[in-house]
């Protein structure tokens, strides 16, 4: 459903189309992992750089609300609900943020961001194995940081790309909080079981590795971030999320240990 | 010194794993390394001078914002691509699993002088975020006004 009204053209008065071309890019905007206070001020500046005589944006991480009223009387008011969960891209954040300046100083035109908007939709930097091998890395590099040896290391590195390539799964024990349940049950899991084959050799140090991976960072900082700027709403919920992660988090790990506490 | 050797290495990698993880451009990375590393500095120097966990955290994420800031307008980016991964080997992930750990062994008192550090170096961090952020808006406007008073003056 979420779907066809994202790619619905934007026909009808111009109200209509600035406003739906201004809420698509901070849709995407806001699914990338963006803060509250940059999709509000991206919105404001497309429709006000567009001609708008008035703009109000309203967000929240899961809802967009805006209305925008033009020089010659007409009027526009739309909302988006971003149902789908956030998923970091920084990349697509970067190329929204260029299409918006690139729309604010005229240097293209309402089509001709609608059909950029449409191809940055799909777009990544590079191949997902580059991500997974990021993961690893940044996972083995965690664990060398908290005291882990190059052993520990290399098992964390493996355990990141397995929650990687699960994180990016579709599945009924992979939705909202559901989550970082699941990926911290199998990462705490895999930690113990590694170390019992003898792959690493400290479970503390491969578990804090692995644990950066699932923490909610993104949500704290945005969450802070909104707050700084006055997004008491927003920032209030995205640090309810941060906590509630950290919640589910510490149950997944200890879910874990419970399980295979044998093998420590 | 050893110990900050890995420090050093270890969050370089994080920062600069986690800048792929979440897909961060090539043009980005630079950045992202220059910052991470500071900010690695900072906190080294900031543990070798016995500062407190909050003063460590807080400073090295002000150093961290407030270069990231500086970055993005070097690199043309928004100030998140760069902030978010130079952030994240400030994440208080080891006080957080010592928290689950000590809960499970039964050992409620060490488990709650961890879950307050996992609280101090999360407020240290939103500190330092937070003093970036005040500093960094009041030079922009301070810059900003500068530039208006220089073109009425021209005018």
């Amino acid at each position: 459903m979420e779907q066809t009204v994202i790619n619905a053209p934007c026909t009808g008065a111009d109200a209509d189309i600035i406003l739906c071309t201004a809420l698509d890019i901070g849709q995407h905007l806001l699914r990338n992992g963006s803060e509250i206070s940059r999709v509000e001020n991206t919105i404001e500046r497309i429709c006000t750089a567009l001609g708008a005589a008035h703009v109000e944006a309203f967000v929240i991480p899961s809802l967009i609300a805006a209305s925008v009223r033009m020089n010659d009387g007409s009027y526009s008011e739309q909302m988006r609900h971003v149902k789908k969960g956030i998923s970091m891209n920084l990349y697509r954040i970067e190329q929204l943020n260029t299409i918006s300046r690139q729309l604010c100083s005229g240097a293209i035109t309402v089509t001709e961001a609608r059909q950029k908007i449409e191809s940055v939709k799909r777009l990544d930097p590079y191949r997902p194995l580059v991500s997974h091998v990021g993961a690893a890395i940044f996972v083995a590099g965690f664990t060398l940081f908290f005291g882990g040896t190059w052993l520990d290391a290399f098992s964390g590195g493996l355990i990141a790309v397995v929650i990687s390539i699960l994180s990016g799964f579709e599945a009924p024990f992979t939705k909202g909080m559901m989550k970082p349940f699941t990926l911290s049950f199998v990462a705490g899991s895999l930690s113990v079981i590694l170390c019992f084959l003898g792959i690493g050799r400290d479970v503390d140090a491969v578990a804090i590795g692995t644990i950066m991976q699932v923490i909610p960072g993104l949500s704290f900082w945005t969450g802070v971030t909104d707050m700084v700027n006055g997004n008491l709403i927003s920032g209030a919920l995205r640090l309810l999320q941060a906590l509630l992660t950290a919640v589910m988090i510490a149950l997944g790990y200890a879910m874990a240990f419970l399980v295979f506490g044998g093998l420590m | 010194m050893s110990e900050y050797v890995y420090i050093m290495i270890g969050s370089i990698l994080g920062a600069m794993g986690y800048a792929l993880l979440v897909k961060a451009s090539v043009k980005s990375l630079c950045p992202i390394f220059i910052v991470s590393t500071l900010g690695a500095v900072v906190y080294c120097v900031c543990d070798s001078l016995e500062f407190s966990v909050f003063a460590a955290h807080m400073f090295s994420a002000f150093a961290v914002c407030i270069l990231s800031e500086i970055s993005a307008r070097l690199w043309r980016m928004p100030a998140v691509v760069i902030m978010f991964p130079s952030l994240i080997p400030l994440v208080p992930g080891r006080p957080l699993y010592l928290a689950v750990s000590n809960i499970i062994n039964s050992n409620y008192s060490a488990a709650f002088d961890s879950g307050e550090t996992t609280l101090l170096v999360a407020s240290g961090i939103a500190g330092g975020m937070i003093i970036s952020m005040v500093i960094f808006a009041t030079v922009n406007t301070a810059i900003l006004y500068v530039h208006k008073k220089m073109r009425k003056t021209k005018a």
